[in-house]
């Protein structure tokens, strides 16, 4: 774009650093301090294509205990990242329990997880149900998200990178070249 | 890819010469035609699933590999590395390009001199059966297509799901291909008509690889043209593009009839960084590349989002829910016409206003939609991802008893749903759009650049479209990580 080399490579480091910088200033914006872990209740409906609730939010350490109930048909409720995979029936309380990662199936009323992940998990429904059963899902939000804040911080960097690569410098300004 | 001056090489990597074998084989009559064939058998097989096969989408063949394996491939593999090499070997306009040509691999040549008249009409050296009519001047853009595309979007909630609406959806693309063959010249449909070939034809701008003229000097020596007008080696080229002169691959549907053709060898395929395309020619490829962005946005929130009642109304139409179908469909119209248009011709608008650029507004919007091609191309990719990953296993499975009728081909059909690392998605999800965003900035930056000339002016008239894609790239993270 017209710099001069050394000038180039000042100003892509600058860039550079502006991006890691602003994904590390998001990083920080929530690394505020956790509040003591929670044990909670959650009652699960799943009926088609939804689940009751939609989104779920908690805590890193926290423990939820979740209760199951279908209002339809039989459906699943299959948790990313936590290896639990639930068959939920209609008019019944008790469902089956599987660990993708094992091969054991218990029967449970219900289900207790410690969340000692944070992150964005969906859960989506594991038994076919219908037509847009592929895309029957819901989102379990574990605080601190720390992706969000980190990718938001990098795209908000991305267009001071841009600025610091485009403006033009005094010296470029005075040859002419802004 | 630049426009290369006569005389001057083209940059990039020349894949014909680099590996003498790949070369040779560009040059075959049969390459790529010949893989169109088995991909025709398939096609032949995924429309009868569907007709007659389970109507459980994700039990169902066509479904199953046409929306999820298919679509990944293309969306995620084919158009970013391989341009629109789809297109070359693409089925559906196999039987009506036969009927054109009446041979598979032949070529019927002429000499233009000899005006003794045969059985259908020449063009250029080549001889074709059909009426071979010109496909007006006033629909020769993406208009068409745009609406089509629009068109299949909103019954989507349906098509996705539907094993035998997707069946007649597909096998219309066939009948209306094979009609407009038999009508219009060549590969009219493909480039006029076709709802894929809009935004193949759009993203493979971005692709890393590209069919040009090796040495422009020696197009401007050539006296034969055989690329555009034929010859006994090969067709002209078939997208109607003079090949010599491609500067961009919108219209390459990489066929390398251009590559057998040329007498002087002068035609290849190059690799090339990506996105090196970037400059849009019409409000036809910028509303191409909103409606495109305004799809990614309603589709990444009602397919991929948590609210149910969104996916019960997008699917209204199959459970007499009009109201809610009526909501969805106009959403998606409101969204995709008006609302991203609106935002970014806003954003080109205050640009020139900040900028007292003496500039058409018509050239900064289509500098600023630029940024829009890799953008819009990662995010579609990122909003594809989940879905292969979450439902993946469902090819594996259909691989094996493609009708849902208890078959076990491959002793696969037991497999259960089984998600691949789904966990990863909003980490692979945010990569994509924070690398689209990089990149879309960086394509509309240099045209933007390129239109108003002056660097300062330039600035000011590109920071509100930095600004409205940076807010989008945050609506996107807000909703794949948040």
């Amino acid at each position: 774009m017209g710099h001069r080399p050394a000038s180039t490579a000042l100003r892509g480091m600058l860039a550079a650093a502006v991006v890691v910088g602003s994904g590390a200033v998001g990083l920080l914006w929530d690394s505020l301090p956790a509040g003591t872990p929670t044990n909670r209740t959650v009652e699960i409906t799943a009926r088609s294509f939804a689940f009751d609730p939609a989104i779920l939010r908690a805590r890193v350490g926290d423990t939820l205990t979740l209760r199951f109930a279908s209002l339809d048909v039989v459906h699943g409720f299959y948790l990313e990242g936590y290896d639990v995979d639930v068959t939920i029936e209609p008019l019944r309380r008790e469902v089956e329990v599987r660990h993708p990662g094992g091969p054991e199936v218990e029967l449970a009323e219900e289900v207790t997880l410690t969340l000692d992940r944070s992150g964005k998990y969906r859960y989506r429904c594991s038994k076919t149900c219908g037509a847009m059963h592929p895309f029957m899902l819901g989102e379990l939000i574990v605080e601190p998200n720390r992706l969000l804040p980190a990718s938001a911080g990098l795209s908000v960097g991305l267009l001071l990178a841009g600025v610091v690569l485009v403006v033009p410098g005094r010296e470029e300004a005075r040859d002419g070249r802004g | 890819m630049a426009a290369v001056e006569p005389g001057a090489k083209r940059s990039g990597v020349d894949l014909a010469a680099a590996i003498p074998p790949f070369g040779r084989l560009l040059r075959r009559r049969w390459f790529p035609q010949a893989l169109a064939l088995p991909l025709l058998a398939l096609l032949v097989l995924f429309l009868a699933t569907g007709w007659w096969g389970t109507p459980v989408g994700n039990r169902n063949g066509l479904v199953v590999f046409v929306w999820i394996l298919w679509w990944f491939l293309l969306i995620a593999v084919l158009v970013p590395f391989g341009a629109r090499a789809w297109c070359g070997v693409c089925p559906i306009p196999t039987v009506g390009e036969w009927l054109q040509r009446r041979t598979l691999f032949g070529v019927r040549a002429e000499d233009p001199r000899d005006h003794r008249e045969g059985p259908g009409h020449r063009v250029g050296r080549n001889r074709y059966r059909g009426l071979g009519r010109r496909w007006p001047r006033r629909l020769a853009n993406l208009w068409s297509q745009n609406l089509a595309f629009l068109g299949l979007a909103t019954f989507s909630p349906v098509l996705l799901t539907s094993p035998l609406a997707s069946a007649v959806a597909i096998g219309a693309m066939v009948l209306v291909a094979t009609a407009v063959a038999l009508v219009f010249r060549q590969r009219t449909f493909c480039r006029y008509l076709c709802p894929v070939g809009g935004f193949l034809g759009l993203y493979a701008m971005g692709s890393t690889l590209a069919v040009r003229s090796r040495n422009a000097s020696v197009c401007a020596d050539c006296r034969e043209k055989s690329c555009l007008a034929g010859s006994e080696r090969a067709w002209g080229c078939p997208w109607l593009e003079y090949p010599s002169r491609l500067e961009r691959n919108n219209a390459c549907g990489l066929c390398f009839e251009c590559v057998s053709a040329c007498p002087h060898e002068n035609m290849s395929l190059f690799l090339r960084a990506p996105f090196s395309d970037r400059r849009l020619r019409g409000w036809d490829e910028a509303f191409k590349a909103f409606l495109m962005l305004g799809l990614a946005l309603a589709y990444s929130v009602v397919y991929l989002g948590p609210r149910g009642e969104l996916k019960s109304a997008a699917r209204g139409l199959a459970t007499g829910d009009w109201l809610g179908f009526l909501g969805f469909a106009g959403g998606l119209w409101i969204l995709a016409l008006l609302v991203v248009p609106g935002v970014f011709l806003g954003a080109a608008r205050a640009g020139r206003r900040l900028a007292a650029a003496p500039v058409p507004l018509r050239d900064l919007a289509l500098a600023g939609a630029a940024a829009l091609v890799p953008f819009g191309l990662l995010v579609w990719i990122a909003f594809s991802v989940p879905l292969v990953l979450a439902n993946g296993s469902y090819v594996v499975a259909a691989a094996s008893d493609p009708f849902g009728r208890g078959w076990d081909l491959f002793g696969t059909s037991a497999l259960g749903w089984t998600p691949v690392v789904p966990h990863w998605t909003p980490w692979i999800q945010a990569v994509l759009v924070l690398a689209g965003q990089a990149a879309g900035l960086r394509a509309g930056w240099l045209e933007t650049l390129a239109t108003v000339a002056d660097r300062r002016r330039a600035i000011a008239a590109f920071a509100p479209t930095a600004g409205a894609l940076g807010a989008t790239a945050l609506l996107f993270l807000a909703l794949f990580v948040g």
